[in-house]
């Protein structure tokens, strides 16, 4: 996290000199202080992020994948003849525990269009789908199976 | 630096998305409900950060990024704000009423 | 030159992307279906104008900041329109004309 706060420096910067690093190696350092301290942010939260970068590239690629699917879906429901839809708010309720996760999905519902997840209680769901098609399947879709190895594996890891 | 060719590319795609904004700035001056307005001006930022986005490509300036960073950070400032003033003004009654719909639906299933 | 190409390509189904969820918004009726409509602008479309930006710029410092830029949108845009559809649906009266509601979970 240091290291991403220090390349966001550079990038913001626009050009890496000797002074620009200095400047940076202290901000980053601030930065990452006040985010331990004031954002209840933990260092252990780094060796998690690098052990599960693998499965969130391929979440993301999965999620895009998603998005392209769902956007023709959504696209031919609007330049159809006739625009008989039926929307629906659908709640539902997934297995997962950690906060941070269930935010991932809830974005993730989002951003995927014809679906917007509109309340969030604890694992509680209440999300509104275009199409009732839009709409089947969300307990076991793949983003809650992908999403359900990520938390296997850090249950482990604190078993350990 | 860059082509002439893709440059003027770049100023017809300008245009398309302009038009396309003030088409959806019709739509926020005629939108009979409030979240119309909202989401007609959330798309309406949404494209002029691109425009801005491929004026930096034009001009080979890479701080008019950040004029569009900071005008997307504004957008979605603007819509988190205007979306809890409205809801605190409107009428807070309702203000857990995602239960009440669920369990308004339970209870007429029931009666019935 | 053929980069400018693939570029042109992306940012023109960009466009199409942008310009077809205008159409739905003029053919809905309805803000929340408006709303979904609208999401596929603010993903599909803004991703694929900036990365045809990217792919142009080349390995620059302004393709580098494009792409700070997708993290951003695509991190701020559904949390501004689930702010929209709670303020939708629990200012509309009449929102069960509108929608219908499936409860999945046994709460």
């Amino acid at each position: 996290m240091y290291i991403l706060l220090f390349l966001l420096w550079v990038a913001l910067n626009g050009k890496l000199t000797a002074e620009i690093a200095v400047f940076g190696v202290f901000i980053a350092g601030g930065v990452y202080w006040f985010m331990c301290k004031n954002l209840e942010y933990d260092p252990k939260n780094d060796i998690r992020m690098v052990k599960n970068s693998f499965r969130a590239i391929v979440y993301i690629i999965v999620l895009f994948t998603e998005i392209v699917k769902s956007s023709i879906a959504v696209m031919k429901i609007v330049f159809s003849k006739s625009v008989d839809i039926q929307p629906q708010i659908v709640f539902f309720e997934v297995p997962l525990k950690s906060e941070f996760l269930l935010t991932v999905l809830a974005n993730s519902i989002t951003l995927t269009p014809g679906t917007i997840t509109v309340d969030v209680k604890d694992n509680h769901f209440c999300v509104h789908a275009l199409d009732y098609t839009l709409a089947q399947g969300f307990e076991d879709s793949v983003f809650v199976r992908l999403l359900m190895k990520m938390e296997d594996k850090e249950d482990d890891k604190s078993a350990v | 630096m860059i082509n002439q060719r893709y440059e003027y590319f770049l100023i017809g795609a300008m245009c398309l998305l302009a038009i396309i904004a003030v088409a959806y700035l019709v739509r926020a001056i005629i939108g009979p409900h409030f979240s119309d307005r909202i989401l007609a001006i959330n798309s309406i930022s949404t494209i002029i950060i691109l425009i801005i986005c491929a004026i930096s490509l034009i001009q080979g300036e890479n701080y008019i990024v950040d004029i569009a960073l900071i005008y997307a950070m504004l957008g979605f400032v603007t819509v988190v704000i205007v979306c809890k003033a409205y809801l605190r003004s409107h009428n807070k009654d309702r203000a857990n009423d995602l239960v009440n719909l669920r369990g308004g639906k339970k209870d007429d299933q029931i009666s019935d | 030159m053929i980069r400018y190409l693939i570029s042109a390509a992306c940012i023109i189904f960009g466009i199409v992307v942008i310009a077809s969820a205008m159409v739905g918004n003029y053919r809905f009726g309805y803000v929340l279906n408006r709303m979904q409509v609208g999401a596929t602008a603010d993903t599909l479309g803004a991703f694929f104008v900036i990365f045809g930006l990217v792919i142009a710029s080349g390995f620059t410092v302004i393709s580098l900041k494009l792409c700070i830029m997708i993290g951003f949108l695509w991190f701020a845009n559904p949390v501004a329109s689930h702010f929209l559809a709670r303020t939708e649906i629990i200012s509309n009266e009449n929102i069960l004309d509108e929608v219908e509601v499936v409860s999945n979970d046994n709460l």
